[in-house]
């Protein structure tokens, strides 16, 4: 039941960086690898923040306008200096990494501090650990939801699309892409921040394979369904249920990255062969 | 009324036309023919302020035309002026607010979506099937629905860049249709470039030459 919950929970802390995968890859599409650094940074400023008795809740929100600053640097660096996205990406999240140490060393515990998850007294440590996700991270998702239909998430949505037409509209494509790779940097960073206070500790080596995770989750979702919706929060904890099983089986944690590298292959043939079978059908 | 008096663009050395005279009177549509290279589309592009004119002027309602960002353009393909994820309605929804700064709570206003919903009723077109994306439409009915777009804004002057070129007759017929009832309601000028000499006789007000840099009257 513990491992279950424990599921559950790492499931809602990753769908968020799904949704931030979901951002850039598919709303803006530029796929942005500085997700990885951000959730790094975004954990590492919580340890330290904490450590240094600040309250839970402006840890957050440091760790968040951390990463929104570091998707602002990646945007900067893609539409003013005209730098790929990807290496973009691998700039920022380079940086991130010795940012992250420089804040946290290579490791740091903070099982002893008043995290958010201890806000209700009274209930069980899982139990309270899982409620706090459940409201924080459906509040995040309806609220990205929202965003994506208000007026300003329309012209993000078409800034990916049909640049040219936000030319037309006078708008800036790099202002908007700029807010893509914030707003999901943000989440990032928040996400890492929820993780470095539900395990107790931050560690560099556990920022590894975040970005995997995220794109995972979402392909799993898309599997199911092509829009954003709360089948990303399933889809990234039946995620975390099968690496979790395959663990199970006595596999050395060393070849983590290695299953988490071809859980992606097997779902981007499972996509493909979804994709055929609609087309397929629309014959 | 649109008037083009003494208008002159060159590109370097060549002379694309000079002393170009036009009128479009309001409610009518004129259409401009000529060959392929003939400066058709320099002329469009002039009208629609993507190119600066070198001489000449551009009087609309007897103003000089300075201000491009109120005039209707439709332009050759439907797939230029719409975003394919976006559905139906969130298309016409950004180009009703494009003019305006974009804010969180406009595109969900229930009065947009009915001043949307009402656009489309005056133009006697279908209001069902506007949740679905646009790329999953026709090439024709994304150009229909381009149309719809670009008037969701009362403009001083409608501009057409071969709006047909791309659709089968029947779409070509039901565009053009649609195209003349707005000149005439809305008693605007409009010009169209078009190559379809039987769809311009059937539905042009005026039909004009553009030919060695010299404009001629069809009729």
């Amino acid at each position: 039941m513990g491992i279950l919950i424990s599921v559950i929970n790492q499931g809602l802390i990753f769908s968020l960086v799904a949704v931030a995968v979901f951002l850039t890859s598919r709303v803006i599409k530029k796929d942005d690898l500085s997700v990885e650094g951000s959730f790094g940074l975004g954990g590492a400023l919580t340890a330290l923040l904490l450590e240094q008795n600040f309250s839970s809740p402006l840890s957050m929100l440091a760790a968040t306008l951390a990463g929104i600053s570091v998707g602002s640097i990646t945007g900067y660096l893609h539409s003013r200096l005209k730098m790929n996205h990807l290496m973009a990406g691998l700039v920022s999240t380079t940086a991130c990494f010795s940012l992250s140490l420089a804040l946290a060393n290579a490791t740091k515990n903070i099982a002893s501090e008043h995290t958010i998850f201890a806000l209700i007294p009274g209930l069980p440590e899982q139990l309270q650990e899982s409620l706090v996700l459940v409201v924080l991270v459906c509040t995040l998702l309806i609220a990205v939801l929202l965003f994506l239909r208000s007026e300003i998430g329309l012209i993000l949505r078409a800034s990916g699309d049909n640049p040219a037409l936000l030319a037309h509209f006078g708008k800036s494509t790099s202002k908007y892409q700029t807010l893509g790779f914030a707003l999901a940097n943000g989440l990032t960073a928040l996400a890492g921040s929820l993780f470095v206070q539900w395990s107790g500790f931050f560690s560099i080596t556990g920022t590894v394979g975040t970005l995997v995770a995220g794109l995972a989750s979402l392909m799993m979702a898309e599997l199911f369904h092509r829009k954003l919706s709360f089948m990303i929060i399933l889809a990234s904890i039946m995620y975390q249920g099968i690496f979790a099983i395959t663990m199970s089986v006595g596999i050395a944690p060393v070849w983590n990255n290695f299953i988490k590298a071809g859980i992606i292959v097997l779902l981007v043939t499972l996509s493909l062969a979804t994709k055929n079978r609609r087309i397929l059908c629309l014959k | 009324m649109l008037k083009i008096i003494d208008l002159k663009k060159s590109f370097g050395e060549q002379m694309v036309f000079a002393n170009l005279n036009l009128e479009a009177k309001p409610g009518l549509l004129t259409i401009l023919e000529g060959q392929n290279g003939a400066g058709k589309s320099t002329l469009f592009n002039i009208l629609s302020g993507a190119l600066p004119k070198d001489e000449g002027q551009i009087l609309l309602n007897e103003s000089p035309l300075n201000s491009f960002e109120n005039v209707a353009i439709l332009h050759q393909d439907p797939k230029s002026s719409s975003s394919p994820s976006l559905s139906v309605m969130e298309n016409l929804i950004l180009f009703l607010l494009r003019s305006r700064r974009a804010n969180l709570k406009a595109a969900v206003r229930p009065e947009t979506k009915l001043q949307v919903m009402q656009h489309l009723q005056t133009l006697g077109l279908t209001t069902e099937n506007l949740h679905l994306p646009m790329g999953r439409l026709s090439g024709g009915q994304r150009q229909i629905l381009a149309f719809a777009m670009v008037t969701l804004n009362k403009a001083p002057l409608l501009l057409l860049d071969e709006p047909t070129a791309a659709l089968d007759e029947q779409m070509s017929h039901q565009l053009m249709k649609l195209i003349k009832e707005l000149v005439s309601s809305w008693h605007i000028p409009a010009v169209m470039i078009s190559h379809d000499h039987g769809l311009n006789q059937k539905y042009g007000d005026k039909i004009v030459v553009l030919k060695d840099g010299h404009l001629f009257t069809s009729f």
